[in-house]
């Protein structure tokens, strides 16, 4: 029959061992019991025959001889006087005497029905015992027979209570030795028995810890040691059990994962983890794509993409669901939340039969990265801005810088001097409005937000009755407000810096009309000390030549499928004005040169071991000495090619031009390379790198302006 | 590696930009126009084709029209999206017939998890189809 089957037999109803035990002895007590009783009373009734056997064969042998001589001689009258000698004994209930021929001489009481006997002998019946007799003389000679007929009523009824004893003697026997026996079986047997059951049943309800008392040396003493050993081992094993699911969920719940068990109908069978719990709640037993996308209708394309994904996922092997796994929703905002997920196959004979999935929270990470690209974006917005700016109107911008921070010098100068009259606020006031107007102009709106704070303020004290007073509160505003506008300015002159072509330079700079510079030179004379101050004058910073370099590189890169980071080291040095006003058109030669030739493009640097952006370093040292130096491929365009026009790199006229356009402004170029690790172009000055001002045109002297 | 290649239709110039961007940044490869007539010429290799149905001059389905029969020789044929915040005509967008419709929810970036979807959704159904025509997929 097949385990299911047995499996499905219905558990016979409960009969106690201790019912079966007294049963099975009360059975095989009543059995040997009736045996001993039938026993005993036949042994009774054989004893009582016999006895009374012997006693009729003596009254037949004394009859027997009284009964010779009467028959010998024929005497009936005798023959009847020794039969009424019978007669006196109450137990002879009949008896007859019979001749040599069997014919009746003499009876007595009811004897008709008796019959000459052959033989000797004495049959029994149940209420009396026949004895016959032959009657010879002692030589043998056959004078007749005899028959007696005794009652057995006495016999009968001496053995019915006898009888009655030996049953009641057995019925108590029988009744003692069961009791006895159930006694005995209980006390060893079924009680240690009920203890073990009970002992299993508690230990069965998860009951720990219990033990049984059975101290015999014996089967049971064995079996009660053994229950408690599985007992002691049930307990360490819950213990390990409990460790491990104890190990397992701490692990779980210290994983930032968010686990969740999903079934293939989709449904979340379990929420494994501390973060699962606090990331979703309790969602057992919902669609997981409720919980992953709640609020969204069924026709949403998040919604129907998971739920085609799931129906195609469940069941599948698992080299399926791993193509498949690319599929499934890798991101979702549940909420405010940002959650990866990954879905896990849990598999049963190969087949996915549920689905595990991990949900990390990546909301903080987003946050700070959103917050990171905002400020970089406005970074760079606010670079560009500075740059626009600083390209328009740099010495008034660095005015500004410096006004303004004295400007709000004095507007904290005056609001601590001594008690606050409505003339002065109305000139802190107005300070503060210059500052904040100036800095709207030149598009510094944090400066100007913060300066609007302080204009709140000064609004709110100006409505106050005279003398004014200020709270707490009011100057606590008014000072942090002062702070951070002075903080703003103080980065927004950092940021000047930044974007300045020439670095800090850009602070020490002034506009002088190139006019009256070229009539100053005119004056000078070659060699005096005039002269080399009126040479440091007409210098220009070289970041002002190279500083649009930066961002035009990198759209000339991306022009020709390349990536490039261009730097300017060397921004505030200063050059002689002949150099500087050609050195933007060298610069970007030798630049664009470097991204056209020696950059290579970012599979190739990838492939060089190299990162996919390229560097150029354009710079200046204290010598004068321009560079612009490549980590690309070392390889140079150095003259003409038959390479078709190319607007970037131009037509090929390459580093000749370049080497021309450096001498006409007493320049050399000189060329190094090394391939695969970059090039380098310098323009060394082949005199003082701040060369004496030539004559300017028209007037014969000084550099073209 | 680019996602996908997205087309996107839309008469409004700042919606363009914005969603160029929003999928730019998500790593999508975006051909955006604001041409109906003629967008077709742009449908070659592109996964998605977003439409805005309100245009002057032209609707939606119009457009879809157009384009549709452009593709019909073609052999992977792109998947064409509704892009609307009227929920009204996206419920509607199996009538008009577009593939789905993806909700205008005035943030540019909650674009990008729907044409995620979509794209999956696209995949899926070519899996699907497969699958049934006994040519790929197991289990």
């Amino acid at each position: 029959m097949p385990a299911s089957d047995a499996g499905q037999r219905e558990t016979p109803a409960f009969l106690s061992l201790g019912v079966k035990l007294a049963v099975g002895v009360a059975a095989v007590v009543s059995l040997v019991s009736v045996l001993a009783f039938v026993e005993l009373t036949s042994r009774e009734r054989q004893r009582s025959l016999a006895q009374k056997s012997v006693a009729a064969r003596m009254v037949s042998d004394l009859l027997a001889a009284s009964l010779v001589a009467p028959l010998d001689f024929g005497d009936e009258e005798a023959i009847e006087k020794e039969l009424l000698h019978l007669a006196s004994n109450r137990d002879v209930v009949g008896a007859r005497v019979f001749g040599p021929t069997g014919q009746p001489l003499a009876s007595l009481q009811k004897a008709e029905s008796l019959t000459a006997p052959t033989a000797a002998g004495i049959v029994t019946y149940d209420d009396r015992l026949e004895v016959g007799q032959l009657v010879r003389t002692p030589t043998g000679k056959h004078l007749g027979a005899l028959s007696i007929v005794l009652s057995l009523g006495p016999e009968n009824a001496a053995f019915a209570a006898t009888r009655q004893r030996i049953a009641w003697l057995t019925l108590l026997v029988a009744a003692a030795t069961s009791t006895l026996l159930l006694l005995v079986t209980r006390r060893l047997l079924l009680r240690p028995l009920s203890r073990m059951a009970r002992a299993a049943a508690r230990i069965g309800q998860g009951e720990r810890g219990v033990t049984v008392s059975q101290p015999t040396a014996d089967e049971l003493g064995v079996l009660a040691q053994a229950m408690n050993a599985m007992s002691a081992s049930i307990v360490t094993r819950e213990e390990e059990l409990a460790r491990t699911t104890r190990s397992r969920q701490e692990l779980l719940d210290h994983m930032r994962q968010a686990i969740v068990v999903v079934d293939t109908e989709g449904r979340v069978e379990e929420v494994s983890s501390a973060a699962a719990r606090a990331i979703f709640g309790d969602v057992t037993g919902q669609r997981l794509v409720d919980v992953l996308y709640p609020g969204l209708p069924a026709d949403a394309v998040e919604v129907a993409a998971f739920e085609e994904w799931r129906r195609l996922a469940g069941n599948v092997d698992l080299e399926a669901f791993e193509e498949l796994r690319t599929l499934a929703p890798s991101r979702v905002a549940v909420g405010d939340r940002h959650l990866a997920l990954e879905f896990r196959p849990l598999d049963r004979d190969g087949l996915v039969h549920k689905m595990m999935l991990l949900a990390i929270d990546e909301t903080d990470r987003r946050r700070l990265e959103d917050d990171l690209r905002k400020k970089e974006e406005a970074h760079v917005r606010q670079l560009r801005a500075m740059r626009r700016l600083l390209a328009g109107s740099a010495a008034a911008f660095v005015r500004f810088v410096e006004t303004a921070g004295g400007r709000l010098e004095e507007c904290r100068q005056a609001f601590a001097e001594g008690p606050l009259t409505a003339a002065r606020v109305d000139e802190i006031y107005r300070i503060a409005h210059t500052v904040k107007g100036e800095a709207m102009a030149f598009e510094l709106e944090g400066v100007a937000a913060e300066v609007h704070a302080i204009e709140d303020v000064l609004e709110q004290v100006r409505v106050a009755p005279s003398p004014l007073e200020l709270t707490a509160a009011q100057a606590a505003a008014f000072a942090g407000a002062l702070e951070r506008a002075e903080n703003a300015l103080r980065d927004a002159r950092e940021l000047m810096i930044t974007a300045s072509p020439i670095g800090a330079a850009i602070l020490d700079q002034v506009t002088v009309r190139r006019s009256e510079l070229d009539a100053l030179v005119a004056l000078t004379t070659d060699g005096s000390a005039i002269a080399s101050v009126v040479r440091r004058l007409t210098a220009r910073p070289f970041g002002e030549s190279a500083g649009l370099l930066a961002e035009r590189a990198e759209g000339w890169a991306a022009s020709v499928g390349k990536q490039v980071r261009l730097t300017i080291e060397g921004g505030e040095r200063p050059i002689a004005g002949d150099l500087a006003a050609r050195l933007p058109g060298l610069l970007a030669q030798l630049v664009r040169n470097a991204i056209v030739h020696g950059i290579e493009a970012p599979d190739a640097r990838r492939a060089a071991g190299k990162a996919p952006e390229g560097t150029i370093v354009v710079s200046c040292d204290e010598a004068g000495v321009v560079e612009v130096a490549d980590d690309g491929a070392g390889v140079l365009d150095a003259e003409p090619s038959a390479r078709p026009a190319d607007l970037l790199a131009g037509r090929g006229i390459g580093l000749r031009a370049v080497r021309s356009m450096a001498m006409e402004v007493g320049r050399s170029l000189e060329v190094h390379a090394e391939p695969t690790r970059g090039s380098r172009f310098r323009l060394v000055p082949v005199s003082p790198s701040i060369a004496p001002p030539r004559p300017a045109r028209g007037s014969g002297r000084g550099a073209p302006s | 590696m680019s996602k996908g290649r997205v087309l996107y239709i839309d008469d409004s110039e700042v919606f363009l930009e914005r969603v160029r961007t929003a999928l730019g940044d998500a790593g999508y490869e975006v051909v955006a126009t604001t041409q109906t007539v003629g967008a077709a010429r742009h449908l070659a290799g592109c996964d998605l084709v977003l439409v805005d149905y309100h245009m002057p001059g032209f609707d939606g389905a119009s457009v879809l029209a157009s384009l549709r029969a452009a593709v019909e020789k073609s052999e992977q044929k792109p998947s064409f999206y509704l892009y609307t915040s009227n929920k009204a005509i996206a419920s509607d967008y199996s009538i008009l017939g577009f593939d789905g419709a993806l909700q205008h929810k005035g943030d540019d970036r909650a674009l990008v998890p729907q044409v995620d979807a979509a794209m999956r959704m696209r995949k899926l159904r070519a899996l699907s189809a497969a699958r049934s025509a006994g040519t790929g997929g197991r289990g």
